[in-house]
């Protein structure tokens, strides 16, 4: 008997570390093989995989094998490929082979089932059940892409960590796939085994978590730069002389470098980590006065697990540039901003309107996914009612999902075409009477001058 | 100086600084004692100069600049002069090479002991790659040079001239020089000669090179007067075979296929352009034998396309 496990990041291997070490799969009385797969545009380059860290050896005593997918596949790469149906047989058969599997497969244990290679492993292992786990706030709002019924239909469970209070994962409720907490404990356990990064004198400093929006096409890489900054100041603004910097894995430098020439001009001493290790190992070892981030994972994990204070930067442009309106980052956008206080330029928290969380994830999804989710137009229609559309809706998608009419749409365009003409009409009223005055002032002058 | 390096990695590069930083990572990741990096930056005017700067102080690279571009040929030829390695092989600024890949290439030729060994490679566009075979099917054996220009009537290894699929001896070093000044096609006069002029090779199932597909503003997409450079590159070619009755049908064929693809893909030329392609075309093919011109011509409505390029005592032949 064996289990099947499929992780691509460091995060989800410690997800899967803390469901394991909570009794999630049972006692470990089959073979239990890891396939870790590396899904970046060219993993050929990358120096830094997480299977290969220092953190990743005390995570992966729990399997029996650790495979490296990529090399299995060579040289295709692992988003890119779904076997056809026909050659489906023969390839489950040498992939078996080839992991050394004669026996029956249990269960397929997967992350980001809609999309390869978690999608790949469910069409080669087609006789077991799917429990799928969490890999982020992704999870917390719906499907994105059609999963076919082969897959979806044996998906039983979604294991998630319980990061923001009130609210289950809807990933897969089309298939009735019932949410399990990974047990906090659990989860603090796995990382207080992790090895601890070298913190320095920075205890208590605050600390900036960096994503990498830009290749995602959120920011440009002049924006991101110019957020991090942001923060920076807004910190310096609050009092810290002392920030942490924990860099994107793959931006490394990109993003240190600009951050480090700002804090030279604003004096301050900016640390930046390169230590491999997640970032809560270092809420846990350094216990940050404050994290900062855009809308990362980190917020969450700081201040749900490490009773750090969180706060958000920028989470509203990202609201209104993600495109389209169902992509994917819009619900960790959305929780983000609902949920985490904002951190205002003069280094001020400012706490969020109190919301039913619940009700507004359970809305956005409606209008993401809306063929998939038509049960939960009831309650979209009612949190619209009770708040309004702005900030995580947008006019054009509430019309196409019938949640306002197209007069409406037609009313708020009309009055938003005729404030911004009232804003001309001011604006140019100003500068009529600006250039009078200025006439008036130049003629008293010359008049003034031919006198004398 | 320091020891003779084991391997020379010529590098040429122009304006990739978007895709430059994945292969000096990639050849960072290759890098061992006696691998020497030789990058010319060929005038780039983006950032690519800094990208260089930045990957010189954490690897070792010879970085030679062209302050005015001197164009693929002769840049790869500046990299031939600066490298003093025992073998010799290129790459291009916008692909990348997997782990261990100039190993493979160092430990084949090694084992081999022949003049060049020519190897396979990967063509990716987003997350979608295929592995493209050098057309030879005996592997790791050695051969004939010659041998992999004929039959003139299969794809050979001449239709495969990609100069950065393969790894060299230096002391063919003056064999696999570049004709200077030519800014396209340069590699087919350079596979000839290479195939003609030495005297062992092989081909190895190594396929390291990860070659980015359809990269804007690579040269092959640009219409000005560069792209008619193919029709030197070819007349090179036919006068390196003119005295090789046994390889010329061959030539032959190669540029009347790439004759026919550039005309039916003439429209991003300008009229003027098409009239100098036109004559020049025809004087290139005047000075060759009738028969074999005639022989040549392909059997599909390619043929069209060539015909009014022959000169006439070929036409009459056709016509017969």
């Amino acid at each position: 008997m064996t289990k099947i496990f499929y992780s691509s990041t460091l995060y989800g291997s410690m997800s899967l570390a803390a469901a394991i070490d909570g009794g999630l799969f049972g006692a470990h009385d089959e073979r239990w093989v890891l396939l870790v797969s590396n899904n970046t545009n060219a993993p050929e380059i990358v120096d830094t995989f997480f299977a290969d860290s220092p953190a990743f050896a005390t995570l992966s005593r729990r399997f029996d094998d650790v495979v490296y997918w990529n090399d299995v596949i060579a040289p295709l790469h692992p988003s890119g490929w779904i076997p056809p149906a026909n050659e489906i047989p023969l390839l489950t058969r040498l992939i078996t082979e080839h992991l050394q599997i004669s026996d029956t497969i249990t269960e397929l244990v997967v992350e980001s089932i809609a999309v390869a290679p978690a999608r790949t492993l469910g069409v080669l292992f087609r006789d077991c059940p799917i429990t799928v786990y969490s890999d982020g706030l992704m999870t917390y709002g719906p499907t994105r892409d059609e999963v076919a019924m082969e897959i979806g239909g044996r998906a039983g469970r979604i294991l998630y960590l319980d990061l923001v209070a009130g609210i289950a994962p809807l990933l897969l409720r089309e298939y009735d796939a019932q949410p399990v907490v990974i047990p906090d404990s659990n989860f603090l356990k796995v990382i207080s085994e992790l090895p601890a990064p070298e913190i320095g004198d920075c205890f208590g400093a605050p600390v900036i978590v960096g994503q990498y929006l830009s290749p995602l096409g959120i920011l440009s890489a002049a924006e991101e730069n110019g957020l991090h900054a942001r923060m920076l100041k807004a910190l310096v603004a609050a009092g810290h002389r002392r920030v942490v910097f924990t860099p994107h894995p793959s931006a490394g430098d990109i993003h240190a470098r600009p951050l480090q020439a700002t804090a030279r001009e604003l004096g301050v001493d900016l640390q930046v980590t390169s230590h491999g290790l997640p970032v809560e190992t270092w809420f846990q070892a350094a216990h940050p006065e404050l994290v900062v981030s855009c809308f990362s994972t980190a917020l969450f994990t700081g201040s749900r697990y490490f009773d750090v204070t969180a706060a958000t930067m920028g989470a509203e442009v990202v609201l209104e540039r993600l495109t389209p309106y169902e992509n994917s980052n819009r619900i960790p956008a959305t929780l983000t901003d609902a949920v985490i206080p904002g951190l205002a330029e003069n280094g001020d928290l400012v706490p969020p309107p109190t919301r039913d969380v619940a009700q507004l994830t359970e809305a956005v999804a409606f209008c993401m996914q809306p063929q998939r989710n038509d049960d939960l137009f009831a309650v979209a229609a009612a949190f619209i009612a009770e708040h309004g559309t702005s900030r995580y809706f947008k006019n054009r998608r509430l019309t196409s999902v019938g949640l306002i009419s197209a007069g409406t749409l037609r009313a708020r365009l009309k009055h938003r075409a005729r404030r911004r003409a009232i804003g001309y009409a001011v604006r140019a009223r100003a500068m009529v009477r600006r250039w009078r005055v200025a006439a008036e002032a130049a003629y008293e002058a010359r008049s003034a001058a031919r006198r004398s | 100086m320091s020891a003779e390096p084991v391997l020379s990695v010529i590098v040429p590069v122009r304006n990739v600084a978007r895709y430059l930083p994945d292969m000096l990572t990639s050849l960072a990741l290759n890098a061992e004692p006696g691998f020497e990096y030789v990058v010319i930056d060929d005038g780039s005017d983006d950032s690519t100069p800094k990208v260089i700067a930045d990957y010189a102080q954490r690897m070792a690279l010879t970085t030679i600049r062209n302050e005015i571009p001197v164009g693929l040929a002769s840049a790869r030829n500046v990299g031939l002069d600066a490298a003093r390695g025992r073998y010799l092989t290129f790459l291009d600024g916008d692909d990348w090479i997997g782990p261990g890949y100039l190993r493979q290439l160092v430990d084949s030729i090694d084992g081999l002991g022949c003049d060049f060994v020519r190897v396979d490679h990967i063509q990716v566009s987003e997350r979608d790659r295929v592995t493209h075979r050098a057309p030879e099917a005996r592997r790791n054996v050695v051969l004939e040079p010659r041998s992999g220009i004929v039959p003139a009537s299969r794809r050979t290894m001449v239709d495969y001239p990609y100069a950065w699929a393969g790894i060299y001896r230096r002391e063919i070093r003056d064999i696999i020089r570049f004709d200077d000044g030519l800014h396209t096609a340069e590699d087919r006069p350079w596979i000839w000669r290479l195939h003609q002029q030495t005297q062992s090779y092989a081909v190895a199932s190594i396929a390291g090179v990860f070659y980015r597909r359809l990269v804007a503003n690579s040269l092959t997409q640009i219409a000005d007067d560069r792209q008619l450079h193919f029709i030197d590159a070819f007349t090179l070619v036919l006068t390196q075979v003119a005295t090789e009755p046994d390889l010329q049908p061959k030539a032959i064929r190669q540029t009347f296929a790439v004759l026919a693809h550039q005309i039916q893909t003439s429209a991003r030329f300008s009229h003027a352009q098409r009239k100098v392609m036109r004559h020049r075309a025809q004087v290139m093919l005047a000075s060759l034998p009738p028969k074999a011109l005639v022989a040549a011509l392909p059997p599909d409505n390619r043929r069209e396309l060539i015909r009014p390029l022959l000169p006439r005592e070929a036409r009459r032949l056709d016509a017969a």
